[in-house]
């Protein structure tokens, strides 16, 4: 195939400026300008994306060159030292000690190292205060406008009552799942009740989930106060001047504390981010058990997804579906070779095959 | 505000995850070229559908991610076809980042060698760029060091290499 010159002089100048966006992107921090930038020459054309995808192979392959180093490094080195058209600004020095290099590695190494065990422990501390991680669609989801300025996002399969007085403006959240948009008031404090769990707001932003094992409250602007109750079967005495049992918490922007039975509340940095990732329009496994998957899936969907096979349960799900789209799912389903899938007009049944 | 909780949450997989989803998109690419056409063009179509784009604070993660989207769905189209490709292998591959299949690893034998050619007629300098920076794990700075030239203009080598590389290799179609 001969192409015109003046589309091959394009081709090569998109190609030039893919090769520089990669190499930005895959050595280091990239600021907000030009990201934006990247982002907008990303843009122009397919041919411009296909140039920049192309560019993967060639840096996922360079690793293997010359695996044996019949040309080391310190004779590339030498080589291009040589080349002579750039003076040597060392000439004089002995070459830069090798030994410096490994131990700088080591030390990149171990800083990168401990940046994944934070992020994978940040987000293993979200998976188990969220049981997955997940991000659920605008299908089933909601936005409540309300008087006061307030606004609530309201997720799947979530159940709210909105009770406003003159002094107190009052959300029981009944089920599920809510982010809280408060317009200030001082003097009409927000009041969010999840089952045993008060969170007070005056002007902010926050998430409030009610699971069976209790409530997560997750501040993304300002800062609440959250206000563990104890059942009433279980408060010891009821005289008014007696101090409470568990102290008020206060959760600033950023954080997120558990209000549950099982362990003392306290207020911990949050991956907001992640906490609020069910208002996007994905759900998100990762290596998760087809059992949890078949419980987030049931909360988006009519037609249940149900495990006939209790051997199916610890099945590791990995992957990204439309919540929107059961569809997605089901055919991922099916294409695994030990699953049969039957639909009813109810129900998505797996078994083993 | 979701569109800046949806990049963070992006990047935080990009993070974890992001050297796989690298690798698992590169093989896809070579493997599969006839269908890589489709691919760009999914990925563009789903870029321009994101709104606000301009708030996006990682487009490289967002683009990748997207990428590994579209090739996920593929393979779920693929596997409904007579000789079903088996998902679960291409998801162990995605999280493990491992090549398994031989004709695979005679194929990336084929690329290396492809690539060892294109770099014989490169300027030392952006040859010995790429190759310490990938093979031997030299940083840019390192590598500027060793040179005698600034992290800057290391930079630049490591693009020419890879645009001199690209335009080398031939297609393949």
């Amino acid at each position: 195939m001969i192409k015109a010159r003046s589309e091959e002089k394009l081709n090569a100048q998109i190609v030039d400026e893919a090769a520089e966006w990669f190499v930005e992107f895959n050595t280091g921090e990239v600021d907000l300008a030009a990201r934006r930038e990247f982002d907008a020459w990303l843009r122009k054309s397919p041919e411009h994306l296909r140039a920049y995808l192309e560019m993967f192979p060639l840096w996922e392959d360079a690793p293997f060159i010359d695996p044996d180093r019949e040309m080391s490094a310190d004779k590339l080195i030498a080589l291009s030292r040589a080349e002579g058209n750039v003076v040597p600004l060392e000439a004089a020095t002995a070459p830069r000690s090798r030994a410096s290099a490994p131990a700088r590695c080591r030390f990149l190494l171990a800083a990168s190292v401990l940046g994944a065990c934070l992020i994978a422990g940040l987000l293993a501390w979200f998976q188990s205060s969220y049981r997955s991680t997940y991000a659920t669609d605008v299908g089933e989801q909601r936005v409540i406008a309300l008087s006061d300025g307030s606004s609530i996002e309201l997720n799947a399969r979530s159940r709210l009552r909105i009770r406003f007085t003159d002094t107190e403006r009052n959300v029981d959240l009944l089920e599920g799942q809510a982010l809280f948009r408060v317009a200030k008031d001082k003097h009409r404090p927000f009041v969010v009740r999840s089952d045993a769990t008060r969170v007070r707001a005056v002007g902010t932003q926050f998430d409030v989930y009610r699971k069976k094992s209790g409530t997560t409250v997750t501040v993304l602007e300002g800062r609440v106060a959250v206000f563990p109750e104890p059942p009433l079967s279980r408060m010891p005495l009821p005289t008014a001047a007696h101090a409470p049992l568990i102290p008020d918490i206060l959760v600033s922007a950023g954080e997120q504390v558990t209000v549950s039975p099982a362990a003392v509340p306290r207020a911990t940095p949050a991956n907001v981010a992640a906490a609020t990732a069910w208002r996007q329009h994905r759900l998100v496994f990762s290596s998760t058990p087809l059992a949890e998957v078949a419980e987030e899936f049931n909360r988006y969907n009519d037609r249940q997804l149900i495990i006939r096979d209790t051997r199916l349960t610890t099945v590791r799900v990995n992957g990204i579906f439309s919540s929107t789209d059961p569809a997605s799912l089901i055919r991922f389903l099916r294409a695994q070779p030990d699953i049969t899938v039957d639909e009813t007009d109810t129900e998505i049944r797996v078994r083993s095959k | 505000m979701p569109i800046d909780d949806n990049q963070a949450f992006v990047t935080a997989i990009e993070k974890q995850h992001g050297r796989s989803l690298r690798r698992f998109l590169a093989s896809r690419l070579r493997n599969a070229a006839a269908d890589v056409p489709d691919l760009v063009q999914e990925v563009f179509l789903r870029l321009l559908r994101i709104q606000r784009h301009e708030t996006i604070r990682s487009p490289e993660a967002y683009l990748i991610t997207i990428a590994n989207h579209v090739l996920h769905q593929h393979a779920l189209r693929q596997s409904a076809r007579p000789e079903p490709v088996d998902v679960m292998d291409a998801l162990s591959e995605l999280q493990s980042g491992a090549e398994i299949d031989p004709a695979a690893q005679v194929e990336t034998q084929q690329r290396v060698a492809q690539l060892e050619r294109a770099l014989r007629q490169l300027s030392p300098k952006a040859r010995t760029a790429l190759i310490l920076h990938r093979r031997d794990g030299f940083s840019l700075e390192e590598i500027g060091a060793q040179l005698g030239i600034s992290r800057a203009m290391a930079k630049k080598y490591l693009a020419q290499a890879l645009s001199h590389c690209r335009r080398r290799i031939p297609k393949p179609d």
